[in-house]
């Protein structure tokens, strides 16, 4: 019973989880000006980050050392430095747009400018690293998410023409007055939401610091192949919402508050109550993951002792970035860039530096050394290697649809 | 000697050809026995390349071949290396391994598990 309930709340904490401020402004802003035509690349996205998350989770239980530790030891110090500059950018680039997206939350409920409430909620995250229990922290966050679950009751309300929504979904064409680049430009984008980095340097660092074994690999897996579609499904009542509010008034989506506004229309103060809360909660968790994940792939990469569970007198380098880290962050916020710009460029930016996080944790899954009995199946290597494929064309493209469409214009 | 002293070392035949760097040293433990450590270790030969990214990624061993698709490209990219037994190292100085033979006239490294003495 008790491992029930531990299950149950793993896979909670993940539906909740898997939303962050990149899920949250990607798909609505596709559903506006696309409507259903991407949603096919989110199914695609959550395929992947399941497949890659349970390697990775894999990988860190069996051999008791998360991503990073690998991808430095595979690709060797001088290339994984570069991996790791190229990573630690994407995750600070989130970081930035996490803790903003606390503070735009905020600015919501309370009509108080969001850069007042920075520095507060940089605070604020910090506070919850250092005090707060790993797990602890992991389920407050992730059940706290699962109010975003008032999107698809906001789209069930509205009660689209299902039959056409499932023929816009499994047609997908550029619609009218969007260029192919830009079509393709925001597929990257939301590609890159559904696949962030972090969530694999997070959740492989999660199972070393909570000392799974052998036994937890059953937890881990029920968590990643039944709470991230979940997840995803989620994204997809967040995508809809927009598609059916939004897109036929013509209203792009360049504030967090129209977001919220599909939530709004149908359900009113409550609802808007609720969507707050799930958007406090989203990018609360995400923005200690990244914060956490920015300490973790540095000092794993140097081989400093990392982590909660570590006392901070011994892992003082690891407290020390995750604090520069969110001071930094808090920092940039403050110059008033444009959060929700931040949150696009930090996705395609993820979408950039996927192939240097999943190749190696691909390659180490089917180590025998490493993973004895537990190398992958034929099957997840079918598909890895695919996704790997299609993880490059995207890197290699993201940046050139960045400057032909001046990222998305 | 340390390995490092080794390790990335570029490494030249009889004829003053470079045949790629040093990418891995096999070692043999049958020396004699070091205090707590066991068996001294003797260095039985060199794998050496001029792609360091199949050995690094572990492709140079037995069992490795999945997923076809990585296994594939890191063969392609490591088949001009070659294993040299260290009874053909004539000299190691500065970051240079001098060999006794020709370059054509070494064989592709064997596979760790079909060496004699290896646990299967």
């Amino acid at each position: 019973m008790r491992k029930y309930v531990e299950v149950t709340l793993g896979v909670l904490t993940a539906i909740g989880g898997f939303v962050d401020i990149g899920d949250l402004v990607a798909n609505a802003a596709v559903g506006a000006r696309f409507r259903w035509s991407l949603a096919w690349v989110v199914v695609v996205g959550v395929v992947g980050i399941v497949l890659f998350a349970e390697m990775s989770g894999r990988v860190a239980t069996l051999t008791k050392r998360a991503t990073f530790d690998v991808v430095r030891e595979r690709l060797g110090p001088r290339f994984a430095l570069g991996n790791l500059i190229a990573s630690f950018f994407v995750t600070f680039l989130t970081l930035v747009a996490e803790i903003a997206g606390i503070a735009l939350a905020l600015q919501l409920a309370s009509s108080v400018n969001y850069l007042l409430l920075l520095p507060t909620c940089g605070a604020l995250v910090w506070v919850v690293i250092w005090r707060v229990q790993f797990e602890r922290m992991e389920r407050i966050f992730g059940l706290l998410g699962l109010a975003l679950i008032v999107f698809a009751v906001a789209v069930w309300r509205l009660g689209p023409d299902w039959g056409d929504v499932i023929h816009q979904a499994s047609h997908p064409a550029v619609p009218h007055g969007e260029g192919r680049p830009t079509y393709w430009y925001y597929a990257i984008a939301l590609f890159g939401a559904a696949m962030t980095p972090y969530e694999v340097f997070f959740f492989s660092s999660g199972a070393v610091e909570e000392k799974w074994d052998r036994a937890d690999l059953v937890t881990s897996r029920a968590n990643v192949l039944v709470g991230f579609p979940l997840g995803g499904f989620l994204s997809l009542a967040i995508m809809s919402g927009t598609a059916i509010v939004l897109a036929p008034r013509g209203i792009g989506v360049d504030h967090l508050s129209q977001v919220a506004l599909p939530v709004a229309a149908t359900l009113g103060r409550l609802g808007l109550v609720v969507v707050i809360i799930g958007f406090f909660a989203a990018t609360f968790g995400a923005a200690l993951e990244t914060g956490l994940s920015a300490g973790y792939t540095v000092a794993q990469y140097f081989g400093w002792p990392w982590g909660k569970g570590t006392k901070p007198v011994e892992a003082a380098r690891f407290h020390g970035v995750v604090l520069l880290s969110i001071l930094l962050a808090v920092a940039v916020g403050l110059t008033t860039v444009d959060p929700i710009k931040v949150t696009e460029y930090s996705i395609v930016f993820s979408a950039v530096a996927l192939p240097l996080t999943y190749f190696p944790i691909l390659v180490v899954a089917n180590d025998p050394e490493f993973m004895g009995d537990q190398v992958n199946s034929r099957l997840t290597n079918a598909l890895g290697s695919v996704f790997l494929v299609v993880i490059v064309v995207a890197a290699v493209a993201a940046i050139p649809l960045m400057l032909a469409t001046k990222a998305g214009m | 000697m340390r390995l490092s002293d080794l390790l990335g070392a570029e490494v030249v035949d009889r004829d003053g050809r470079s045949l790629g760097r040093v990418r891995d040293v096999r070692l043999v433990q049958d020396g004699p026995i070091q205090g707590t450590f066991g068996a001294g270790l003797r260095i039985e030969g060199l794998v050496v390349g001029r792609v360091a990214v199949a050995s690094r990624l572990g492709y140079d061993r037995e069992g490795v071949e999945a997923p076809w698709l990585v296994a594939r490209i890191a063969r392609v990219l490591s088949r001009d290396s070659r294993h040299v037994p260290w009874s053909d190292v004539v000299r190691v100085a500065d970051r240079r391994v001098e060999l006794a033979c020709r370059g054509d006239e070494l064989l592709a490294p064997t596979p760790l598990r079909h060496l004699p003495g290896a646990e299967s």
